[in-house]
């Protein structure tokens, strides 16, 4: 199923670089206060709930762990691997998106960080003004034009939508990695790929532990709060939009307010 | 010599509009370009007053939130934010509810944010440009922690005439609290009734956090 994803997604390279380029002015996205967009929201609220649950006595307390006893030298440099162990995923995506620009990037990031970096242990490209290029498939698919379909809470994964679900199955199918662990001896490659699956969930969480909590404290409701932040940052990373750009005026946080008089 | 004169004074008119057209394109611009210098200045005393008077000063916890109280009072526009945070609704409420909600929005807002003061305490924010258009200027800042990548924090502000500068939003990066805040608000009145739904929710809020005046001990972020 994987393998026919991705030679469909393949298929459609000529397709998607002609997409890239059509919709390259990028579209508007105003921040529509009331459209929730969240058919399911009772069993997405479920789901929530028992992630969160899952994330209060399990996640949360071994990412605080790793970030206090484990220095910070050692964490960035397990960081800096993990990124560089994804470069084959955003290489393919940036050249799916036509991006060739940030293709090239990608493999000079890649090639600097895997022998000056030590392994990817230092990224030492990102000193040179190369800073890391992520993309994923949703959001090749995204560029390509496809909607993001209605919000869905994934068991474990968290905050998502169909068509980022199916980017993620399309990321691990085009995978390198995860092919040459699936066709080794799986007592070798088995816990190296769970140990990198597993780091790689800590390592994500690790700078979220402050801004989540406050987000939840200071929410009447933290669900509704959670899936407005992601899908700000997801459109963000779509349009390859630090979150210190200025918007265009009707964009992002420059909608109309006019005061009461 | 009648055409001569003719052509003189169209050539004078002309130059006149010019000068106008510049004038009045000149105009805006000028206005714009001193009130991003007044945003700026306004983001950053509020931001120092509220670290050095507030957050840092060594001062009671009533005392404390007095001030915290004050300065927000002052900078935001609390009222037309109230407004903007129910959306909809706001409209057909009678004036009564109006009032209420205000003061108890104001309530709750000043109980979270000074329920973790203390998070702040080591937090530097360094105003780092603005920008304007014809109703509000942006002041961009970054926040710098102990530990990771400066944070980008936008000010939005608006003039209300005579230099009075009013504070609307805080967008961290890239996050409007107004919006997030309006959307959490708009699920709460679609699922416990309205506005009343709301209030009550947002009042049992403010005696959670009057009554856990301590921030709850978390892991560090």
């Amino acid at each position: 199923m994987i393998g026919s994803l991705l030679s469909r997604s393949l298929r459609r390279v000529g397709f998607g670089a002609l997409c890239a380029v059509a919709l390259s002015s990028a579209p508007a996205f105003a921040q529509d206060a009331d459209d929730a967009n969240d058919p399911i929201e009772p069993v997405n609220r479920a789901i929530f709930s028992f992630n969160m649950t899952l994330d209060r006595y399990a996640l949360a307390p071994v990412a605080s762990g790793y970030r206090d006893y484990i220095p910070a030298p050692a964490r960035s440099g397990v960081h800096n691997v993990l990124v560089n162990l994804r470069s084959p995923i955003d290489l393919l995506n940036t050249l799916l998106q036509g991006d060739f620009d940030r293709s090239l990037i990608v493999l000079k990031r890649f090639v600097v960080n895997s022998t000056a970096g030590i392994g990817g242990l230092i990224d030492a490209a990102a000193e040179t003004g190369d800073e890391r290029q992520e993309e994923d498939f949703g959001q090749t698919l995204a560029v390509w034009g496809v909607g993001e379909g209605p919000y869905l809470v994934l068991p474990l994964l968290g905050p998502s939508n169909p068509r980022d679900t199916v980017g993620l199955v399309a990321d691990i199918g085009s995978d390198p990695l995860f092919w040459l662990g699936m066709g080794s001896d799986w007592d070798a490659a088995g816990p190296l790929m769970w140990t990198r699956v597993g780091m790689t969930v800590i390592d994500n969480r690790v700078p979220l532990l402050g801004p989540l909590e406050e987000l939840e404290r200071t929410s009447v409701d933290y669900y509704v709060a959670v899936r407005d932040f992601v899908r700000q940052r997801r459109m963000l990373a779509i349009m390859n939009r630090s979150t210190a750009d200025r918007p265009e005026e009707g964009e992002g946080y420059r909608f109309s307010f006019s005061p009461q008089s | 010599m009648l055409y001569a004169l003719r052509r003189a004074t169209l050539a004078l008119r002309g130059a006149a509009a010019a000068i106008v057209l510049v004038l009045a394109a000149a105009a805006p611009a000028h206005a714009e370009a001193a009130s991003t210098a007044q945003a700026s200045a306004f983001v950053t005393k509020l931001v120092d007053t509220a670290i050095n008077d507030v957050i840092g000063a060594k001062i009671t916890n009533t005392e404390r939130e007095e001030r915290f109280r004050k300065l927000f009072v002052e900078a935001a526009d609390i009222p037309s934010i109230a407004a903007f945070v129910v959306g909809r609704e706001w409209r057909s409420a009678p004036d009564a509810q109006k009032k209420d909600f205000i003061q108890l929005f104001e309530e709750v807002s000043i109980l979270t944010w000074i329920s973790h003061l203390d998070e702040y305490k080591d937090v530097r924010i360094t105003v780092t440009g603005a920008y304007s258009d014809k109703s509000d200027i942006f002041v961009e800042s970054q926040a710098h922690t102990s530990d990771g990548k400066p944070i980008p924090i936008v000010w939005r502000i608006q003039d209300r005439g005579n230099g009075q500068l009013k504070l609307i939003d805080v967008v961290i990066e890239a996050n409007s609290m107004l919006i997030n805040t309006r959307k959490q608000y708009a699920s709460v009145m679609r699922r416990d009734g309205g506005l009343d739904g709301l209030m009550k929710s947002l009042s049992t809020m403010r005696d959670d956090l009057r009554a856990g005046k301590q921030p709850k001990p978390l892991p560090e972020g």
